[in-house]
C-alpha cells in the first residue's frame, strides 16, 4: 500500500499530487499539477524500470495527436515505505478510458477509433519500429472531443529488442492479443501488424460489445489460433471487410499500414463519416 | 503481361517476338547469354520499349555441382557458394555486386537474388529472407527510380506443407518490397493429384502477394500456368520455348546432357496444351469421325494454329514458328484477363469444361496422345482452383 501523503513529500518542489485515475497493483497512474499545468504522474516499482525508461526513452519524442507525450527524459527513483519505485511524468489527457465506454459504437464512432490507433501505430513503427502489443480499451484514451490516444507504451518493444516478458500471454492481455502472441516459441518478430490485429479486436469489441475471441471460453486458445471468430450481422460492408482484414488469422492476411489507413479513409467517405 | 522467358536458345524467340509484339517484354537469363551479346541484345529491345528484367540466378550457386553454363562470365559470385559464403557482411557485398551490375543494364526491373527456399526451418529460408532484406536495403541506398522485385524460389517441399507456405507468406509480408518476382517448382512429371495442391499453394501466394497486399508480382517460368497465376492477381508471366523455361526447377541446373530437340509441336489456347504436330495434329485433322474436331481445336490464336486451320499440307513449322506460337497462345490468355479473380477464375472453369470436351472428342476418334499431350493439365489446373479458392476463402 503506498501512502499517496509520503509520495507527496518526496516529490520536488512545485509538483503537487491530485487523485489516483488508475490502479494496476504495484503501478499507479496520479494526476499532479506541475507549476499551473495538469500532468499525469506514472509511479511503477523498481523491478519495472526498464520498461519504465523504455517508455520514457519512446514517449518523450512523441510528436503525434493519437500518442501521450512524455515530459521527462529520465526516471526518478523514490523509496515508499521501503520499498524502490521510479516514476515520470506525461502529459494530462483530458478524458475517459474507452474502457469506461459501455455504450456500443456506430460504424463512424468505429471508424474513428480505427483511424486513430492505426495514425498511432502507423507512427510507433514507422518513426520507433515499435509494436504496442497491448492495446485494449483500457489503453484508450477517449478525449472530449471524441478524438482517441493510445497510451501505455511502454510494453511496447523495439523490434530489434528480445523481449523482456516471455510466456504464453506475455506481454499482452487475455482476449487482447494476436494469435502469433500465443506462440513466443516460433521465433518470429512481432511488427506493426500485430497491432493491426488488436485494433481489430477493439474495434469489434465497441461495435458488438463483446470480443472476438472470448477468453472465458474454453475454446477460447483454440479459436484464436483457428482464426475463427463470429461474424456479426447488420454491420456496413465496409466495416466487415476492414474487420476481416484487420483480424486476419496470419500477418500477411492483414493489410499493411497503408492499406489499414486507406480502408478507414474509404469507409468513412463511403459511410459519409463527418 | 506477358514476359518471354529467357533461356536455352532463346534469343531468336526474343528477336523476333518483341518486334512483333508477341510478348511485353522479357526476362534475361545471363546462363544462357553471353555478357557482350547479352547487352548488346538488351539495346536491341530496349529499342521496342519492352519490360527488361535480368534473372540474376544466384540459386545456382547453392548447388553443389551445377552445370553453371555462362553464369561464370559474369563474375558476380562464385560457383559454388557454400551456405557458409552467405555471412552478413559477405551477403551485403553480393548483394551490391548483383545490384550494381543491373543498374548498368538498360532493365526496366531490378531483381533481387535469391536461392531457392527448400524448408522454412533450415539455412536456405534464412538466407534467402536475407537476401531479400538486403536487397532493399541496397535498392534505397542506390536510390535508383525502376522498381526492385524481391524473387522467391520455393521448391516443392515448401509448397507441399501449407503451413511453410503461411510463414514464407508472413516473412516476405514484413517487408514493404515494391514487387515480387516469384518461381515455383512444381514438376510436371509429379501425379496429378500432387501437382495440383503444389500449383494451389503457389496460386495462394501469388494471390496474396498480388491481391491482398497489392504489390505488383511476376511468376516466372510459368508456361501455360502463367494463364491462373494471372487470374489470381500476379501482373505478368513468362515464359519460354523449351520446357525448363515452363516450369522451374534447381535441378534444370544439373549437369547431364542437353537431351534431345523437341520434336515440333503446336500450343493451343483452346486446350491449354499442346500437340505433336506430326503425329497427334495431322492425324486429327485427317481423321473424318469428327469434321469439325480440328477446326475447333486450331480456333484460337497463334498463326501456326491459323496455317493449319486452313486446311492443305502442313505448314513448316521449324522451332521458331513453334516457339512463336507458344507467344502467341501466351499472349492471348493474357489478354482473357479482366482483373477481377472470381470473374476470371469463373471464366477459366468454364474453359476447362470446353478444353475437357475436346479431349473427350479426341479421345473418340481414337487418336493416342503421349504424355504430354494428354490433357493432365485440365484436372490439375481444375483441383488446384478448387484449393486455391477455399484456401483464400473466396467461396
Amino acid at each position: 500500500m503506498i501512502d499517496p501523503q509520503d509520495f507527496q513529500n518526496k516529490l520536488p518542489e512545485g509538483l503537487t499530487l491530485g487523485r489516483q485515475i488508475h490502479d494496476g497493483g504495484q503501478r499507479k497512474v496520479f494526476e499532479a499539477d506541475d507549476r499551473g499545468t495538469k500532468v499525469v504522474i506514472k509511479l511503477m516499482p523498481e523491478d519495472e524500470r526498464n520498461r519504465a525508461e523504455r517508455e520514457v526513452s519512446i514517449g518523450s519524442t512523441f510528436d503525434h495527436p493519437n500518442l501521450p507525450r512524455i515530459l521527462d527524459d529520465e526516471v526518478f527513483d523514490v523509496e515508499l515505505d521501503g520499498n524502490e519505485f521510479v516514476w515520470f511524468r506525461e502529459r494530462f489527457i483530458e478524458g475517459e478510458t474507452l474502457e469506461k465506454r459501455t455504450d456500443n459504437y456506430d460504424p463512424c464512432q468505429a471508424l474513428a477509433l480505427a483511424g486513430d490507433l492505426i495514425a498511432a501505430v502507423t507512427y510507433l513503427w514507422e518513426k520507433h519500429t515499435v509494436v504496442h502489443r497491448d492495446i485494449k480499451p483500457v489503453n484508450i484514451m477517449v478525449r472530449p472531443d471524441g478524438t482517441f490516444v493510445l497510451i501505455d507504451v511502454g510494453i511496447g518493444r523495439h523490434q530489434t529488442e528480445s523481449s523482456i516478458t516471455s510466456g504464453l500471454f506475455g506481454p499482452g492481455t487475455r482476449g487482447h492479443v494476436a494469435p502469433e502472441q500465443m506462440m513466443p516459441n516460433k521465433g518470429r518478430k512481432l511488427d506493426s501488424r500485430t497491432d493491426l490485429f488488436l485494433i481489430g479486436i477493439v474495434v469489434y469489441q465497441v461495435l458488438v460489445g463483446v470480443r472476438p475471441f472470448r477468453p472465458r471460453k474454453p475454446d477460447y486458445e483454440t479459436k484464436l489460433l483457428a482464426g475463427e471468430w463470429p461474424h456479426p450481422e447488420g454491420l456496413p460492408p465496409q466495416i466487415g471487410d476492414l474487420l476481416e482484414r484487420l483480424l486476419g488469422h496470419r500477418p500477411h492476411q492483414r493489410p499493411s499500414l497503408e492499406q489499414a489507413r486507406d480502408m478507414v479513409s474509404q469507409a468513412k467517405k463511403e459511410l459519409a463519416c463527418s | 503481361m506477358f514476359l518471354i522467358q529467357g533461356g536455352h536458345q532463346s534469343s531468336t524467340h526474343i528477336e523476333e517476338g518483341l518486334p512483333e509484339g508477341r510478348a511485353d517484354g522479357v526476362i534475361w537469363s545471363p546462363g544462357d547469354e553471353r555478357p557482350h551479346l547479352l547487352r548488346s541484345r538488351m539495346a536491341e529491345a530496349a529499342e521496342h520499349e519492352v519490360v527488361q528484367a535480368f534473372d540474376p540466378q544466384l540459386y545456382v550457386a547453392l548447388l553443389e555441382d551445377p552445370n553453371p553454363k555462362r553464369l561464370p562470365d559474369y563474375e558476380l559470385f562464385d560457383l559454388p557458394l557454400p551456405p557458409r559464403q552467405f555471412s552478413a557482411r559477405r551477403l551485403a557485398q553480393l548483394v551490391e555486386g548483383i545490384i550494381d551490375f543491373q543498374i548498368e543494364l538498360p532493365v526496366t526491373h531490378l531483381i533481387a537474388p535469391t536461392v531457392a527456399v527448400s524448408s522454412m526451418t533450415d539455412r536456405s529460408a534464412q538466407i534467402a529472407l536475407n537476401l531479400a532484406e538486403t536487397s532493399l536495403d541496397v535498392a534505397e541506398d542506390r536510390d535508383d527510380d525502376r522498381p526492385l522485385l524481391i524473387s522467391v524460389a520455393a521448391e516443392e517441399s515448401v509448397l507441399a506443407d501449407s503451413e511453410s507456405v503461411d510463414v514464407l507468406l508472413d516473412e516476405l509480408t514484413a517487408h514493404e518490397a515494391e514487387g515480387y518476382y516469384l518461381l515455383f517448382e512444381i514438376d510436371p512429371s509429379k501425379d496429378a493429384a500432387g501437382q495440383a495442391s503444389l500449383l494451389s499453394e503457389a496460386l495462394y501466394v501469388t494471390y496474396t502477394l498480388g491481391v491482398v497486399q497489392e504489390r505488383p508480382v511476376w511468376v516466372g517460368y510459368a508456361g501455360l500456368a502463367g494463364y491462373l497465376f494471372r487470374a489470381v492477381g500476379a501482373k505478368g508471366f513468362a515464359a519460354g520455348w523449351f520446357q525448363k523455361q515452363q516450369w522451374f526447377s534447381t535441378q534444370h541446373w544439373a549437369p547431364g546432357g542437353g537431351g534431345r530437340s523437341p520434336r515440333p509441336r503446336i500450343y493451343l489456347d483452346t486446350i491449354f496444351g499442346s500437340l505433336l504436330i506430326d503425329a497427334e495434329l495431322m492425324p486429327l485433322r485427317r481423321q473424318r469421325r469428327d469434321a469439325a474436331l480440328a477446326a475447333d481445336l486450331l480456333d484460337g490464336a497463334g498463326d501456326l494454329a491459323a496455317g493449319h486451320a486452313e486446311g492443305g499440307p502442313a505448314p513448316d513449322a521449324p522451332r521458331p514458328v513453334c516457339a512463336a506460337q507458344l507467344l502467341d497462345v501466351c499472349a492471348e490468355l493474357d489478354k482473357r484477363i479482366v482483373g477481377d479473380p472470381e470473374e476470371d477464375l469463373d471464366r477459366i472453369q468454364e474453359e476447362l469444361d470446353q478444353a475437357e470436351g475436346l479431349y473427350d472428342r479426341i479421345s473418340a476418334v481414337g487418336v493416342e496422345l503421349d504424355g504430354r499431350s494428354a490433357g493432365t493439365q485440365i484436372g490439375i489446373w481444375r483441383t488446384a482452383i478448387e484449393l486455391f479458392i477455399d484456401r483464400a476463402g473466396l467461396d
